[in-house]
């Protein structure tokens, strides 16, 4: 698409040239994000400093009708910030300001482009800390958060993004700046809980007032070590029954250990079958009693060792080594895609024979890696995108794999979004009347399909084809 | 081109870690989005542009995306092959920057800047001195001791002449100092001290002529075979002296890449000399911490409260952030702090401050912002380059802290300590 060289000059004046992202060479690397089956590239990207310089493009796009996604850091991984219709795209990489810290009342508001870690970096010389802690806290945006949604290891207890948000600055799509405001207990319907999750496809979230957790007196990490992982799955139904609720409690299995191994040299006993991370929380007094008995319920199902994080340094490994294991995957494999489904955390045995199976079938290795405590489920499958046809049985192998969490009560996917990977399982999710009510919410914010098009509720323009693996490289 | 090691899985999460990309916000300017280029550079989906060689060389190779990245992938090596096409591409602009690259590696040329300099400042002009170019990238005397402040250093002779008499009689192992080109010169009594402290532990330091300049920033530039060449040049030095426990060096930079020579030369008629020379090479503090250093009697107390920074070089090429500290703390008495933003480089990056000065300058000023927080009395950092520009950012800040090596700290401690018994 080409823009008439006025809206360029108008779009130039708000957001200056170090805001404007033209020409091939820097427009190409915007054509995915972590997800890498499907790529287009955006004809032009904003970079707003400012909430104002963020409604002034805005308005200035919805003028002429012209669409545009939104982008955090690009690290979400179901094709949300795949331009698709949109030919524009509006990041937020360059709005990192922390506006204020009210630590008195445990409120941090800070811009989108801010990234997750750096809210907890912020505050945690003074005891605090921000709880939602996905994998990719390093590098995602608080932005990105609130769009997906993000949860983390730490969700089992402390809950998701949505459960730490007090208020939302956001642009709508008509260029409006609004708040979304659920501090007070002002009555009428929580905005903040519906915009949180929507995959950018309401608005541009320029900022939030999220909620600051103060640090537990103790903390206490164990790795409980099983022969496979319908054990460790097992286990994970055992502890919870024994009314016992960890902070984390994570599961990865013997090819994910295989590649952090190679990445961290944690010492993970190489015999592993999986293993399940159960870090537990509180009063000092009575942690180890606590940790005793989730050491009894997991030697019950078969785990043919427990350990025990020495020291603060030993813990830091031990998440550093499951916080990248997606990363790490890269040295098992050119490529890999990260599915993201839930069962009920009871049927995770369930699943987890469905996983072997599929695998097997389609010849294509799957490692899991789960938050098993959520009976939220990353099988991660296995691939080399220069070979002709893979690519596209890994999608097949994803599907099936979803299907079987829908057909056991569960669902298509827990933390990663819909974006376009999943556009097409949603009818089998949801009903035509769901996901008309859907399509009308999408509209009472986003009347003209300006922000984001095509993603999460499916159209009949939104079919996404995987598209042919690029000659080489990564991806 | 294949034979990169890893593949880049597009995860994202070195992306805050790079300097570039968090100034600029843009994706191209950050480690995957430099990695997407080069891929489709070489696939033929893009040309190497104008853009893209924009986009490649504001990288300053400072590796934190190394550091960052889960799966391993080595995109130092892989962007110092991209440069030779990016150095053929720059053209006269390349041919600008190369000269200016040998004044800053020509003695004489270098010696002359100094003294300049050094005079303009005395005549209080330093201000007009810091727009000149090339002379506005030295900081004034005070703050670094970079130039009158050496102490009586003299950079014409080795750093094993410029040191007293603290050969050891009985030593306990040999090594050979490393002693590197323009950084030496400028900050002479770095490597004076670091002969100093290893010699005061009981090893014996040797010379090891016929020596020169790594090839770093050779390398980093695009110039390849002269890098190769230099290299070439050290190992036949290393193989005119024998016996040596160890080659050490005060700069990281040059650590690093003396350290990657079995990579630069691999597959040569050299590669096994080039080995066995890698293996042997050691930081300067790496080495005092791995065979043990003494605690001076007296603490160097009036170097005050030290905000330490980690040269990239060391962190993020060699993954050493413990040794500079423990000689930081057992010469003050006192671990030293950080600095803020540790794992963010300064800027420095050879000679990135004259291709990118606005980035390296901004990138500069934040360390320099984040020393006057908590304001320290020394910033110590165990690189040259690294030391220059911090120390002219604290100039420009108007923060007032020196800058000084881990080792200047330790080599003072003991003589203070030998001093007053
Ligand atoms: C290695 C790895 C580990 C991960 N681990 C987890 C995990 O543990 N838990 C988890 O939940 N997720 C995880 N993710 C997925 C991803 O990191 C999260 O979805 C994250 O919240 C995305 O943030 P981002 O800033 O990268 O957003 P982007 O990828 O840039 O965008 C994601 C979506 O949000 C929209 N969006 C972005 N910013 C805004 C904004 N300001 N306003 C409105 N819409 C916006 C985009 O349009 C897009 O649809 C992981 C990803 C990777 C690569
Ligand atoms: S080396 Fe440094 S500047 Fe270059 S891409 Fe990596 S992090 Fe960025
Ligand atoms: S370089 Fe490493 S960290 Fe960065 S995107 Fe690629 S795989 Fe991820």
């Amino acid at each position: 698409m080409t823009f008439d060289s006025k809206l360029l000059s108008e779009l130039r004046a708000v957001v200056g040239a170090e805001g404007m992202v033209e020409g091939r060479a820097s427009l190409k690397v915007y054509e995915c994000d972590g997800y890498t089956l499907a790529k287009a590239a955006p004809d032009l990207v904003l970079l707003p400093q400012t909430t104002a310089q963020a409604s002034e493009v805005i308005k200035l796009l919805a003028a002429r009708r012209i669409p545009f996604v939104p982008r955090g850091a690009g690290t979400g991984v179901s094709g949300g910030c795949l331009p698709g219709d949109a030919h524009v795209m509006v990041g937020t990489s360059r709005m990192r300001a922390i506006r204020n810290l009210d630590l008195a009342n445990r409120i941090a508001e800070v811009e989108a482009g801010v990234v997750n870690l750096e809210v907890t970096r912020a505050v945690e010389g003074r005891g605090f800390y921000y709880a939602p802690d996905p994998s990719s806290q390093s590098a995602c945006t608080i932005g990105g958060n609130v769009a997906e949604n993000s949860g983390g290891p730490h969700t089992l207890k402390y809950g998701v993004t949505v459960n730490h948000l007090l208020a939302l600055e956001v642009v709508l799509p008509s260029g409006e700046v609004v708040w979304l405001d659920r501090c007070g207990e002002a009555p009428g319907f929580d905005l903040v809980g519906v915009f949180t999750g929507s995959e950018g496809t309401l608005g541009l979230v320029t900022a939030a007032k999220v909620r600051l957790m103060k640090k537990c007196e103790a903390v206490t990490t164990l790795l409980a070590v099983f022969p496979g992982v319908p054990e460790a799955s097992r286990a994970v139904s055992a502890i919870i029954a024994a009314g016992i609720v960890p902070a984390a409690l994570e599961m990865m299995d013997a090819l994910v250990i295989s590649a952090v191994e190679a990445a961290y040299r944690f010492g993970f006993p190489s015999d592993a079958g999986a293993v399940l991370i159960i870090e537990l929380d509180g009063l000092a007094a009575g942690l180890d009693a606590l940790a005793e008995r989730v050491g009894q319920a997991c030697i019950g199902e078969g785990a043919s060792e427990i350990r025990r994080a020495a020291d603060e340094a030993e813990r830091a490994l031990l998440w550093k080594s499951r916080k990248r294991a997606f990363g790490a995957m890269g040295r098992l494999t050119p490529n890999y895609c990260t599915q993201d489904g839930v069962v009920p955390r009871s049927r995770l045995p369930e699943i987890v024979a469905v996983i072997t199976e599929v695998s097997a079938r389609y010849g294509l290795r799957i490692a899991n890696l789960m938050h098993a405590g959520d009976g939220n489920i990353h099988p991660l499958i296995l691939y080399d995108e220069s070979k002709p046809g893979e690519a596209e049985r890994v999608v097949a192998a994803g599907d099936e794999i979803l299907r079987a969490c829908l057909d056991l009560g569960g669902s298509i996917t827990g933390e990663h979004g819909i974006g376009v990977e999943k556009l097409g399982l949603m009818g089998a999710a949801f009903g035509t009347e769901t996901l008309a009510a859907m399509a009308d919410l999408r509209a009472a914010f986003n009347p003209l399909g300006l922000c984001n098009p095509n993603k999460v509720v499916p159209t009949d323009r939104s079919c996404v084809e995987v598209v042919r693996p690029r000659p080489r490289g990564g991806g | 081109m294949s034979g990169h090691g890893l593949p880049c899985v597009h995860c994202g999460l070195c992306l805050d870690t790079c300097p570039t990309y968090r100034l600029l916000g843009t994706e191209a300017d950050s480690p995957r989005g430099r990695i997407y280029i080069m891929e489709a550079i070489e696939s033929g989906e893009l040309e190497l542009d104008a853009q893209a060689a924009t986009h490649l060389s504001r990288c300053l190779g400072c590796l934190a995306c190394e550091s960052a990245c889960p799966s391993g992938v080595s995109y130092g090596r892989r962007i110092d092959e991209f440069r030779p096409q990016l150095a053929a591409r720059a053209g006269t602009e390349g041919i600008l920057k190369n000269a200016a690259q040998s004044l800053y590696t020509n003695p004489s040329l270098v010696d002359l800047g100094l003294r300049g300099a050094a005079l303009l400042d005395r005549f209080g002009l330093g201000a007009l001195r810091r727009q000149a170019p090339g002379l506005g990238l030295l900081p004034s005397a005070s703050t670094s001791g970079a130039t009158t402040d050496n102490d009586g250093a003299d950079w014409k002779v080795t750093p094993l002449r410029r040191s007293r008499v603290h050969q050891p009689l009985r030593a306990r192992l040999r090594v050979a100092l490393l002693s590197g080109c323009v950084g030496d010169q400028m900050m002479p009594q770095i490597n004076r001290d670091s002969v100093e402290v290893l010699q005061r532990n009981g090893i014996e330091v040797v010379e090891m002529p016929g020596q020169g300049c790594c090839g770093a920033l050779a390398l980093h530039s695009g110039r390849r075979d002269e890098a190769v060449a230099l290299a070439r040049a050290n190992l036949a030095a290393f193989a005119r002296i024998d016996d040596v426990d160890a080659f050490v060096t005060s700069a990281a930079g040059c650590g690093a890449l003396v350290r990657d020579y079995d990579h630069l030369l691999a597959g040569t008629d050299v590669g096994e000399e080039a080995e066995a020379f890698s293996a042997l090479c050691r930081d300067v503090c790496e080495l005092l911490v791995e065979v043990g250093f003494k605690t001076p009697s007296r603490p160097l107390t009036s170097a005050g409260p030290v905000a330490y920074h980690d040269a990239c070089h060391l962190l993020h090429a060699r993954g050493i952030a413990a040794a500079p500290r423990k000689v930081c703390e057992v010469a003050t008495g006192s671990a030293p702090v950080d600095l803020g933003e540790n794992n963010l480089c300064c800027g420095s990056a050879g000679s990135y401050n004259l291709d990118h000065p606005v980035l390296a300058e901004q990138l500069g000023r934040r360390k320099a912002v984040l020393a006057r927080q908590s304001p320290p009395t020394t910033v110590a950092v165990g690189n040259v380059g690294c030391m220059l520009q911090i120390a002219r950012a604290l100039e420009l800040e108007g923060v007032s802290a020196v800058v000084r090596h881990p080792v200047q700290l330790l080599a003072a401690a003991y003589r203070q300590s030998a001093g007053r018994g």
